[in-house]
């Protein structure tokens, strides 16, 4: 197991977004998280990432204990997230937005060359399909392009596990194949990868296997095929429905 | 080093070169103009500092002249009641400046838009509040007259024309520097946190440290011009912390362009003349500076300089 | 100490707290309902006491009648300034993405607000002049003599009823009218407010009507105990500010109580430090609330 969730329990004051959540993701493996709205799911990933506390329970990241590490900590030693409504640094040229974590990583005072790092940058952004706008200013970009400058910018921080917060939402159906395709390669390059989406295509399309969260609890975890025949699961989607209208 | 390639530094050095060089002839024009051109220099030196933090990092401060203040005294008080060298008295001001940074940096981490903003003022409040009643050591309200000037080998620096030369030549270094520290891989990531701190936390960005440094940073090169200031003026008081000069100063930085550090330089040099231009409409003449800065900000938010980059952009197609 | 002296300046601080909370109060509604930081505020209690002064050299009359007139007069000034400079801006903002966007729009408030005091001061200083004014009324003169040898001018009992009064009446208004409660609407969630049909840009002109004419009234009550000059709301704002962070920005109670606080925590600092620190007591107690609680006491919005 790379990641390991045990137990963990995370309030918002009597709002309980993380019941109880334990599961774990194995190397090189694209594990899906799903669930309706409010589920939960992005509260998990910043619970893992650092960025809220949790209450109780315990986060193993390759065999070590990064419960409350700060963010930055955690995403140095190889766990890096992105997030559902993407932070491109917008006011800055897309290649910078590569650069930074690379320095970061790297070495700002000394360690890679600025050669060496330039090109690190440009292969990761051919990576992803940004290389005709390395000198564009992020915030000049279309929303699938954002969505894959969000990508290329955890990449550059070199993760063992990369966490992706709904890489496909929003996108038209076209987007969504080339956010799909660039998840595929970053598996087959060794990296972990956690989804959360919300489109059935893409999680039956990209995930080896899923966990199911409602109010905050976990109601299933296997095969997507296992879990789309989940009595708990089907009910979720359709409360949800219900609820929705749609 | 540090994320800049030769040729950018050269690049950046040609420019400043050119500037130099240009400025040379100025003070044939005369002890006044002259002079208006020191304090321009004085002022773009505090100004561009402080876009380090305002336009690089995204933090706001409304206390910077604090530091110019701090800066100021420590190299007058370290000449006047130590005997220490002017110059090294300027250095240290800007190193105490730093310290004052850090300790005003530190608690700040956390807050943000008019939390800082009122923090930093505070700041400054209480530098100019110390100043006035610390008065065994600073001399309180009246301030300190007969400052020594910079001790300049051959040269008599009391004199206009030769400090003019003296100035240039520190604040092309000064500015320069800052200029590189904006484009290396430190001003990248101060950049990133502007941008978005969350977003710059998840890629691995000690947030907390890069701020931290902005403070630093800005306020040693705040406390080197004030110190220059100290020996150039040989006259310093309290009111240098005052609200109205954080202001002037912020006014600098953004009416000029944030973020570009060119458009502090310009906006240094535009207010300050403004003011001088103002200077016979006694009565009229904040109503007039502060209907530029109404005007300026609602229709041309990035700043001067930033206009003339659209204008730029725009001719060359 | 004398006990005759701490129970005197409690009482002082107290009701200068007062007048603290009535201008602190409408800076934070402003920065509640559109997140506008307004430097200018001082300039708003200024205008009012020169408004209040030339009304009563003009008419005759006590100030304390009059007072209300001038503040409805700054008011109109307020809401035509909004429409005029900050209406575009608030737009903008609405459609502003990313935190640096968020950051940038901050600082134009601040600095537009900065330019507008810069100009409302010297405007001022253009058609009053420097010299301090004393705006005459009967009440100053009336010493009112308590037991235990307490004694307070009227002036200043009558300026701490009308802000107590004033913030009592605003208090109501947000609780039971149709606009006040819209005001509190908009300030928790301007795009829900819209959303349900209210006309957000019509309550952003009420609300700064009724902060600057809250500003006006509180300039113009303490007129004729303190002197009316054109640099006085530069005195004001930043303690205004201080009471507003620490009491949480766009916290109406927060500020309210931070209003209290300040004014009691100033006089003390007064009495035990010398006055020469009365100013730093006020920026300490903010350093210190900001440490523990970065939000303010009662909680605030970033």
């Amino acid at each position: 197991m790379i990641l390991e969730a045990q137990g963990v329990i995370k309030r918002f004051g009597g709002l309980v977004a993380v019941d109880d959540v334990s599961f774990g993701v194995r190397e090189r493996e694209v594990f899906g998280i799903i669930g309706p709205n409010g589920a939960g799911k992005t509260t998990l990933f910043n619970v893992i990432t650092g960025f809220y506390k949790p209450e109780k329970g315990r986060i193993i990241f390759q065999g070590v204990d990064i419960t409350g590490k700060k963010p930055n900590e955690i995403a140095r030693i190889g766990l890096t997230r992105t997030w559902q409504i993407v932070k491109p640094f917008l006011g800055m040229k897309v290649l910078d937005n590569v650069l930074v974590p690379i320095y970061v990583k790297r070495g700002i005072l000394r360690g890679i060359s600025e050669r060496e790092a330039i090109e690190r940058a440009e292969e990761i952004l051919e990576f992803v399909g940004l290389s005709h706008r390395r000198d564009f200013l992020a915030e000049t970009l279309p929303q699938g392009e954002r969505k894959r400058l969000e990508i290329a910018r955890a990449l550059a921080t070199e993760p063992k596990l990369l966490m992706l917060d709904e890489p496909a939402g929003g996108l038209t159906p076209t987007e969504m194949d080339e956010v799909m395709e660039v998840v595929r390669k970053v598996r087959e390059s060794g990296v972990t990868v956690i989804v959360i989406e919300h489109n059935m295509r893409v999680v039956t399309g990209i995930c080896e296997r899923i966990m199911v969260l409602n109010f905050g609890k976990k109601i299933a975890e296997g095969t997507p095929e296992d879990v789309a025949r989940n009595e708990e699961v089907i009910k979720a989607y359709l409360g949800e429905r219900f609820h929705v209208g749609g | 080093m540090l994320g800049i390639t030769g040729d950018l530094a050269l690049r950046i050095a040609k420019y400043y070169a050119l500037a130099f060089i240009l400025l040379l002839p100025l003070p044939l024009a005369g002890d006044y103009v002259t002079h208006l051109a020191i304090m321009i220099m004085l002022y773009s030196i505090t100004a561009a500092s402080l876009d380090i933090l305002v336009g690089y990092t995204g933090r706001l401060s409304l206390g910077h002249a604090a530091f110019y203040a701090i800066g100021a005294y420590t190299s007058t008080l370290l000449s006047m009641n130590l005997g220490v060298s002017p110059w090294v008295g300027i250095l240290a001001g800007g190193m105490l400046a730093s310290l004052f940074g850090l300790v005003l940096g530190i608690p700040s981490l956390k807050l943000r838009g008019p939390y800082l903003a009122i923090s930093t003022l505070g700041f400054g409040v209480i530098v100019q509040l110390m100043l006035i009643n610390l008065d065994w050591l600073t001399r309180g309200p009246l301030g300190i007259p007969g400052i020594p000037p910079l001790p300049g080998g051959p040269l008599d620096l009391r004199s206009k024309f030769s400090f003019y030369y003296v100035a240039l030549m520190l604040t092309s270094v000064a500015v320069y520097t800052l200029h590189m520290i904006s484009r290396s891989r430190i001003g990248k990531v101060l950049m990133s946190i502007r941008e978005d701190e969350d977003a710059a936390l998840s890629v691995g960005v000690n947030v907390p440290l890069f701020k931290v440094l902005a403070f630093i940073i800005s306020t040693f090169f705040a406390g080197l011009s004030g110190g220059l200031y100290a020996h150039y003026i040989r006259y310093i008081s309290p009111a240098m912390s005052a609200l109205s000069e954080s202001i002037s100063i912020l006014s600098m930085t953004i009416i000029g362009g944030f973020g570009t550090l060119t458009g502090p330089l310009m906006g240094a040099a535009m207010l300050t003349i403004l003011q001088e231009l103002l200077r016979p409409y006694l009565e009229y003449r904040y109503l007039i500076y502060g209907a530029l800065i109404v005007i300026v900000m609602k229709f041309f938010p990035s700043g001067i300089y930033g206009f003339v980059q659209f204008l730029s952009r725009k001719v060359r197609g | 100490m004398q006990p005759t002296l701490f129970i005197e300046q409690t009482i002082l601080g107290l009701m200068m707290g007062g007048i603290y909370a009535a201008v602190g109060v409408g800076l934070t509604m402003i920065f509640g309902v559109m997140r506008l930081s307004n430097f200018a505020h001082g300039e708003f209690y200024m205008l009012g006491a020169f408004l209040t002064y030339a009304l009563v050299m003009a008419l005759g009359g006590d100030p304390y009648l009059l007072a209300p007139l001038s503040a409805i007069a700054v008011g109109l000034v307020g809401i035509a300034l909004n429409k005029l400079v900050f209406l575009s801006l608030y737009k903008e903002l609405r459609e502003a993405k990313g935190a640096a966007a968020f950051f940038f729009q901050d600082l134009r408030f601040i600095m537009l607000t900065i330019g507008l005091s810069i100009l409302l001061v010297d405007l001022a200083l253009v058609v009053w002049g420097p010299i301090p004014i004393a705006i005459p009324s009967v009440f100053t003169s009336h010493i009112v003599r308590l037991p235990g040898g307490l004694s307070f001018s009227l002036a200043r009992i009558m300026a701490f009823i009308v802000a107590t009064i004033s913030l009592i009446v605003l208090y109501t208004f947000l609780k039971i009218t149709k606009t006040g409660k819209a005001i509190r609407a908009t300030s928790q969630n301007p795009s829900a407010a819209a959303l349900v049909g209210i006309n957000t840009y019509r309550i952003y002109d009420v609300t700064m009507f009724i902060s600057t004419s809250l500003a006006a009234l509180s300039g113009s009550i303490l007129g004729p105990i303190y002197n009316v000059y054109p640099t006085m709301g530069l005195d004001v704002v930043a303690k205004a500010f201080v009471v507003v962070i620490t009491g949480g920005m766009g916290n109406l109670m927060g500020s309210i109580l931070a209003g209290f606080l300040i004014g009691l925590a100033e006089s003390w600092g007064g009495l035990f430090f010398g006055t020469e620190y009365r100013q730093v007591v006020a920026f300490l107690i903010m350093i210190l609330v900001l440490w523990f609680r970065p939000r303010g006491i009662l909680g605030g919005r970033s």
